[in-house]
């Protein structure tokens, strides 16, 4: 099979860019390291969560992991879950980062980080998508055909001009547990003075079945989402590449690690490495599509072309505030519900939609509750009675911060003898001083805003840079063909048949997260990509 | 003079510092009131080996001994360190043992969230006053530990 296209990676970017040109009659041939999940997969039962806990002897083994790898010690940071380990296998021998203090988070899995995301799919303002170097009606457009094929649910609330607008569901959004629903309805009755500090609370859409769709079922209200994948109720990149593998025109090569390309006349050339073995072998089509997480599709260019080494870099700073909802002591959180976020808060402190902060609203249960006794300064067993009994009152408000280029962000490749590829990521960012003091103001109004809402902060940890694993901006959009920048169809400078299809264009990183236009605009670049070649 | 007859594991060979079904047994009880089962003790014995740091320090094992040998001590060296030094190795065998018990139907009770009337409450807040007056307690006998104890 002679092929049209190569898409490199099967995540959302990937995944969608595949569909449209596989739906567009070309014929794409899809690179990929594509780990799967064999140690967990099947173990962890369809059951509700405390179901599970009260009857399965075998939890020990997803749970803590048989290497007891889901047991963290040391100061608390996020980290996967036993089953979801996966997702990183091999990053550190085939795509190393350098930096002191930044986390980041990539992933060489089949369907990518989309296998373990949130399910948030925020519909960016057109101040936003403007500011991203994103064409608002376009995007508008694509956001409504990739809503058609994940599923979103959403509705109109107080957050839609933030996160929403324009996209109608067909179904209702996930509902809301005993104490998120209690801070909501706070949030009804303190509307105004909240609103007169820039806060507005309502849901994210998200990518979670309240009703089936195709081979998917509704959410069950397991709780579970961190650990399995109940029903399909959550979307995941992977099952858009479990279905393009059925039809006639798709190919995927899983166990290849794409390292460059080259051009000649009429064709793009793609040299992969074989995570077995180690072996090269070149890939040929007419045209390439990088679809590799901002940071891995800066490796592959700057091994490919010639230029600045040094390219920007953007993430979002990121926090997490526990609070605790003292209206939820003495009681419990009920059998039915989800793992997820359940409501947001935005924080827009020029009242213009651009650079409004992000707050996502947890409450906590199936992480269990070993994980919160470690951070007691109480004996273990002083701390689990304790927290016991707070755990149903316990709130995480997770805060993201937009990001906008500034000198200090940056990543380049430098020599690495002890990676696969030879060399490594090295990343510096750090926010500027007018930034940390507007982060600063702006966390202050939104834990104001949650002790409003009868919810009081006990503890805010920032997280390291990179550990909101949005990254971006690597490859800005331009109109000028400057070397490393991508023309606004996605066409990088300085090529003529080799296309981004990730993040890596976008000029500003908003706080809310991005997965939902990545899909969106991955969409729009294999249109202008099948549309330029019939 | 240390419980067991075994030489010390300082000095390489297996002793008290190597985690035994009798520590396991110890700690679960002190944790939750309960004994471990066979078979979360030997997981228990296997996260310590794969998964702790060694008691690298002089402090640490004399901390570890202490405990071992007088298990009422237990939540006198954990409180103490949760102040001192939270991310210690010996905190580190007891936090394991915790994740083991927790994830184990056996003991789900111990742990899954239940309804508090405001009695239990107001009970729990006590026991909080306890805790701290624990830790106060703990945290003399961490500091002092390798100071007066050498």
């Amino acid at each position: 099979m002679t092929h049209d296209v190569i898409v490199v990676g099967s995540g959302m970017s990937g995944a969608h860019a595949a569909q449209t040109l596989v739906e567009a009659g070309r014929r794409v041939l899809m690179l990929d390291v594509g780990t799967r999940e064999t140690r967990y997969a099947g173990l962890v039962p369809e059951r509700d969560f405390l179901a599970v806990r009260e009857s399965d002897e075998d939890q020990h083994r997803y749970f803590l992991g048989d290497d007891f790898e889901g047991i963290p010690w040391g100061p608390a940071a996020p980290s996967l879950t036993p089953p979801r380990r996966y997702l990183t296998a091999g990053t550190e021998r085939w795509c190393p980062v350098r930096a002191d203090g930044f986390a980041a988070l990539e992933s060489l899995c089949y369907g990518g980080l989309g296998s373990g995301w949130g399910a948030g799919c925020a519909v960016y303002p057109r101040v936003e998508l403007e500011a991203m170097g994103l064409v608002p009606g376009a995007i508008a457009e694509a956001y409504r055909v990739v809503a058609g094929r994940i599923g979103v649910v959403s509705r109109r609330d107080d957050a839609t001009p933030y996160c929403s607008e324009g996209l109608a569901s067909p179904s209702e959004p996930l509902r809301m547990d005993t104490s998120i629903g209690l801070l909501h309805a706070a949030y009804k009755r303190r509307r105004p003075r909240l609103a007169a500090r820039g806060l507005v609370m309502g849901k994210d859409p998200m990518a979670v079945l309240t009703r089936p769709l195709g081979e998917r079922g509704a959410t069950p209200y397991t709780d579970m989402e961190f650990w399995a994948d109940h029903e399909g109720a959550v979307y995941r990149p992977w099952m858009t590449v479990d279905a393009l593998r059925r039809s006639d025109g798709f190919a995927y090569e899983p166990g290849w690690f794409a390292l460059s390309f080259g051009e000649s006349a009429d064709q793009v050339e793609v040299r992969a490495r074989a995570v077995e073995g180690g072996g090269d072998r070149a890939f040929s089509a007419r045209r390439l599509v990088l679809a590799c997480g901002a940071l891995g599709t800066a490796r592959i260019v700057l091994r490919s072309l010639p230029g600045p080494g040094r390219l920007p870099l953007l993430t979002n700073p990121y926090a997490i505030a526990a609070c605790l909802h003292p209206r939820m002591l003495g009681r419990v959180l009920e059998r039915d519900r989800t793992s997820l976020g359940q409501l947001e808060m935005f924080h827009d402190p020029r009242g213009d939609r651009l650079g409004a902060r992000m707050v996502s609203l947890y409450t906590y249960r199936s992480l269990l509750l070993f994980k919160l006794v470690k951070e007691a300064p109480l004996a273990l067993c002083d701390a689990l009675p304790l927290l016991r009994a707070l755990s149903p009152a316990l709130v995480l408000a997770t805060i993201n911060h937009p990001d906008v280029p500034a000198e200090g962000k940056s990543c380049e490749l430098v020599p690495d003898p002890d990676s696969a590829t030879g060399d490594a990521l090295r990343v510096a960012w750090a926010a500027t001083p007018a930034e940390e003091r507007e982060n600063a103001a702006s966390e202050r109004a939104i834990l104001w805003g949650l002790r409003q809402l009868g919810c009081v902060p006990v503890k805010v940890q920032h997280l390291p840079p990179g550990s909101a694993v949005h990254y971006a901006g690597t490859l800005p959009f331009r109109d000028d063909e400057a070397p490393r920048s991508l023309a606004r169809d996605g066409r990088l400078a300085g090529t003529r048949r080799v296309h981004v299809a990730d993040g890596s264009g976008f000029r500003y990183l908003p706080a809310n997260g991005l997965s939902f236009t990545l899909m969106a605009n991955a969409h729009l670049v294999a249109r202008a990509l099948a549309a330029a070649e019939p | 003079m240390i419980a067991g007859s075994t030489a010390v594991a300082a000095s390489g060979g297996p002793g008290v510092l190597d985690p035994s079904p009798a520590d396991a047994d110890r700690i679960a009880r002190h944790l939750i009131g309960e004994a471990p089962s066979e078979a979360e003790a030997a997981r228990w014995i296997e996260a310590v080996r794969r998964r702790a740091a060694p008691l690298a320090t002089a402090r640490d094992r004399r901390l570890w001994e202490l405990a071992m040998r007088h298990p009422w001590r237990i939540g006198l060296v954990d409180a103490g360190l949760a102040l001192v030094d939270p991310h210690s190795p010996v905190r580190h065998r007891l936090f394991l043992m915790l994740a083991i018990l927790e994830a184990s139907p056996r003991h789900c009770a111990r742990f899954l969230p239940a309804s508090h009337s405001r009695a239990a409450l107001a009970a729990l807040a006590l026991r909080g006053v306890a805790a701290a007056l624990r830790g106060a307690a703990g945290w003399a006998l961490v500091r002092t530990c390798g100071v007066l104890w050498r």
